[in-house]
């Protein structure tokens, strides 16, 4: 709680990142204007549908795009400018101060080593560890993510365990070398409701254990919303609002976000048919001019086709709508 | 979930993108061109061809280039240009019936086998492996030591040989496609297994028939080239590559490579215009 | 339409071996399970993975043949060994099934109109003229309209696409609608859409559902009753927003639990 007072720099700082990758002809955007920065210590999700570019956004980050994308913008982890590094610089960097924890854990995991092999190169990697040390290590750090028979499993393949269980093992291995910042992309989409809720819960007690600031990327504004402190809204490469998780759950500053929220089936309330978003959600590339949600806004004027929003400070958090002043009276105060 | 940004382009767009990229792809373009002009050469042999190709000029035996004869003569003075055009129709002809015969009865076996599976299959499977390791060469040659040399026995047997080949991919594919969900709803449906199979499964796996095939083709033309070569094709005086390269032998020695150089360099250039096409084929349709 | 039969599941029975040396290497996918569903009816089937929930769907829609145990639809014993082509044809117009996965359960090289007549010619005996009528009249019904027919599935958006296969479903007129996580691989906001639409289609035409889900709160949105499933094994079941609002199965409420929430995750119990 205190370093992150005294530190007030952000940890991570994405400035105006753009992103175009490679299309059939000609290039294709990705990211328009991308602004946002995570604090130490702190968790921020980001949440989008299909063609919103959040997973495009964790990869730029992490650096981490195929061959012909082009970058424009800055992405500063303390400071330095990440897209400056080296490849030297950036090995380290993405060995022990970044981690990723990606959808499908099978497909980063080599199928035909065992677990323990495995955990010991994570662990080992920048910290000399004897092998001895390295297999007590493993078997601390698995029951640190609350795998059963630790060591067991250090002889087993990824095949033999279940995708929640496999999951668990690649954020042991993400948190072996004590990195700064955990970028997770969708960890846990592809789990079960309740394996969710297991990984979910020891995601959050382990980042509040070690300090350690999150980049969660997801679809479920459910999810970001419970466990984030922070969450962000991408639509068609840009982010749409920026606020507290909290927030964001009872005052949506855009109309999108607050379209998502009543989109949702909910547990508890009124049986009322739901207020769905017409049409579908769409690419960067599919809306460059006016507000890319323009044509599904139930607040549509005619200067939303013309004039560009803006990610801006609104209400507490920030918004890009030209129409929030209006659409919300005076904008509240910042808490 | 994640988007294709190609994902909305409407079809004619997307002609005009594969078009684009075809133009800016020289390799894939020139062998295309190549290919063509060799089987239209081929098809129009006796209108193109300036001479006779068994025509004996003893007078102008084993010339090099000349204005008369473009590639020179053989070692009969026959002319080399007409010889390659009209070699071009027995091989061609004989690579185009291996691949036609590969093909139909490797695709019918392996729809089959994918289709009904189990027991079956296994045992599909396991007769493709003896197939895959006999050389089809070997089979031909057998062949023709009981059935006599010409066109008809090397060509069945080349076509038995590489059956396995095009079966097991297009095996590989159709257990693919089978699995997806708009098979089951076919299934479902009612429609019956065969209707299912040839006219719902099999069109969709036609990108990966046609580049076996024109890899296939490729294989083929070497195999079939090297039988004539071996004299095991078909016989004089009718003109083919192969014989032509082997007949050129002796003449190569005595410093006189036209024959053999010219009908090798053609055998080649045929061969990896195959191969450029149904790997650039295969590139493009798995991409996209 | 078809005067409407019932689904009757008895004792529901399925077993896959697991490929393994030993004869007692099996699994047991679906442990006596009985339901029934009435005309109009809408039951929803909830459980995560291994619970059986798609095993039973793909059993009463004639995918896969039970072990054990009947399945009675319109009052008739439905066979158990692997059906023909002309028993299936006539189970096609009795029970339906929708897929998850909207981008492989169309054929990519068919036009959408060719994939819902296709159905059409297979079960009714129309012109050409009434087919294509028919097309429209079924596109129209799903949200879609005539230009739809003629394009091509890659053309198309996931919802779209869904919408399509649940038009090609309703082609057959069949009484019962099975959805096996038709709206899981959507967008929210195209999820949405659709779950409107499945809603809406009920008061339209005489047709039940049973909707195979993972999440809770879609089915509280679509469904008349629930049954949860765990490993096989019904463990609860009744009306939808009662079984929601009390759970009384400790795993009913561990399901409950794990969606996200505001208040949430910290303290999580686990099944």
């Amino acid at each position: 709680m205190n370093a992150a007072k005294t530190d007030e720099s952000p940890l991570l700082d994405v400035r105006d990142l753009k992103l175009w990758l490679p299309g059939p002809t000609n290039l294709v955007p990705i990211l328009t204007a991308v602004t946002f920065a995570v604090a130490h210590a702190e968790a921020v999700g980001l949440v989008g549908e299909s063609g919103s570019g959040k997973s495009m956004t964790a990869r730029t980050v992490a650096r981490l795009l195929p061959s012909g994308a082009k970058v424009d913008g800055d992405v500063l982890f303390r400071g330095r400018s990440v897209r400056q590094f080296s490849k030297r610089e950036l090995r380290e960097w993405r060995q022990s101060t970044v981690q990723v924890i990606f959808q499908d854990s099978r497909a980063h995991i080599n199928p035909v080593r065992k677990v323990g092999d495995f955990l010991r190169e994570a662990s080992c990697v920048n910290q000399k560890i004897k092998q001895e040390k390295a297999d007590a290590n493993s078997v601390r750090l698995l029951e640190r993510v609350r795998v059963s028979n630790a060591r067991a499993r250090l002889d087993q393949y990824p095949h033999e365990l279940s995708g929640g269980l496999l999951q668990r093992v690649m954020i042991a291995a993400a948190l072996a070398p004590s990195p700064q910042l955990l970028i997770a992309d969708e960890p846990t989409t592809a789990l079960d409701v309740t394996t969710q809720a297991d990984v979910i819960e020891i995601l959050d007690e382990l980042r509040r254990e070690q300090r350690l600031s999150l980049l969660f990327i997801t679809h479920d504004l459910e999810l970001a919303a419970a466990f984030c402190d922070r969450t962000l809204v991408m639509y068609a490469g840009m982010i749409v609002e920026d606020q507290s998780s909290r927030r964001l759950h009872d005052h949506p500053l855009q109309p999108y976000t607050r379209g998502l929220l009543a989109s949702r089936p909910r547990l508890d309330g009124d049986l009322t048919r739901l207020e769905a978003i017409p049409g579908r959600p769409v690419a960067a590339a599919e809306a460059l001019t006016g507000c890319p949600f323009a044509s599904r806004c139930v607040d549509y004027r005619p200067r939303c086709s013309s004039e560009r929003p803006v990610l801006r400070p609104f209400g507490g958090g920030r918004v890009a709508c030209v129409r929030a002043e209006e659409i919300h009276g005076v904008p509240a105060a910042a808490p | 979930m994640t988007t294709s940004v190609q994902r909305f382009t409407w079809p004619r767009r997307r002609l005009r993108t594969a078009r684009a990229a075809a133009r800016s792809d020289i390799l894939v373009t020139i062998a295309v061109t190549v290919l063509a002009l060799i089987v239209i050469a081929a098809i129009f042999a006796p209108l193109v061809a300036p001479y006779n190709p068994n025509a004996i000029d003893l007078s102008a035996v084993q010339q090099g280039s000349s204005a008369a004869h473009i590639l020179g003569t053989d070692e009969n003075g026959r002319d080399l240009l007409s010889r390659l055009l009209f070699g071009a129709r027995p091989i061609l002809a004989g690579t185009s019936l291996i691949v036609a015969f590969a093909v139909l009865i490797g695709t019918a076996l392996a729809l089959t086998a994918a289709w009904i599976g189990g027991a079956f299959d296994t045992a599909v499977s396991r007769v493709l492996d003896i197939g895959f390791a006999f050389p089809g060469l070997l089979l031909a040659i057998l062949a023709v030591a009981v059935f006599g040399p010409g066109l008809t026995a090397p060509v069945i047997a080349l076509a038995i040989a590489y059956i396995p080949y095009v079966a097991r991919i297009v095996r590989g594919a159709a257990i693919r496609e089978r699995s997806l969900p708009y098979v089951s709803a076919l299934w479902i449906q009612g429609t019956s297994a065969f209707k299912i199979s040839a006219f719902e499964i099999l069109p969709n796996l036609m990108p990966v028939i046609v580049v076996q095939a024109t890899i296939s083709f490729g294989y083929a033309l070497i195999d079939l080239a090297a039988l004539s070569y071996l004299g095991l094709g078909v016989q004089p005086p009718t003109s083919d590559w192969g014989i032509m390269v082997s007949d050129g032998q002796l003449a190569l020695l005595g410093g006189h490579p036209q024959q053999s150089l010219y009908a090798g360099a053609i055998i080649v250039i045929t061969v990896m215009s195959c191969m450029v096409v149904g790997e650039r084929l295969s590139a493009r349709w798995s991409a996209g | 339409m078809n005067s409407h039969p019932g689904l009757e599941v008895i004792g529901l029975r399925k077993v896959f071996a697991t490929g393994g040396r030993r004869h007692d290497d099996e699994t047991v996918a679906v442990n006596d399970l009985s339901f029934t569903i009435g005309p109009g009816e809408s039951l929803a089937i909830v459980g995560e993975s291994g619970s059986g929930k798609t095993t039973t769907a793909r059993i009463v829609v004639g995918l896969e043949t039970p072990s054990g145990g009947r399945v009675v639809v319109a009052g008739r014993d439905r066979a158990s060994h692997r059906l023909s082509a002309h028993e299936r044809r006539s189970r096609a117009r009795e029970t339906q099934l929708v897929f998850q996965d909207p981008y492989h359960s169309l054929n990519p090289r068919k036009r959408v109109g060719e994939s819902i007549g296709g159905v059409l010619k297979l079960h009714f005996n129309l012109r050409r003229s009434e087919q294509e009528a028919r097309v429209n009249e079924l596109l129209d019904l799903v949200g879609l309209d005539e230009r739809h027919a003629t394009r091509l599935p890659r053309s198309l958006s996931g919802g779209q696409r869904q919408r399509v296969a649940i038009a090609r479903a309703l082609a057959a007129e069949p009484g019962i609608l099975v959805l096996d996580e038709a709206v899981s691989a959507l967008d929210v906001s195209v999820q949405a859409q659709i779950l409107n639409l499945l809603i809406d289609l009920r008061k339209t035409i005489e047709v039940s559902y049973l909707f195979i889900s993972h999440d809770l709160a879609v089915v509280r949105y679509v469904s008349d009753r629930v049954i949860v499933m765990q490993r096989g094994i019904a463990v609860e079941t009744g009306p939808t927003q009662q079984v929601l609002a009390s759970p009384n199965h400790p795993y009913t409420k561990a399901l409950l639990a794990a969606v996200p929430r505001p208040d949430w995750p910290i303290g999580v119990a686990t099944a």
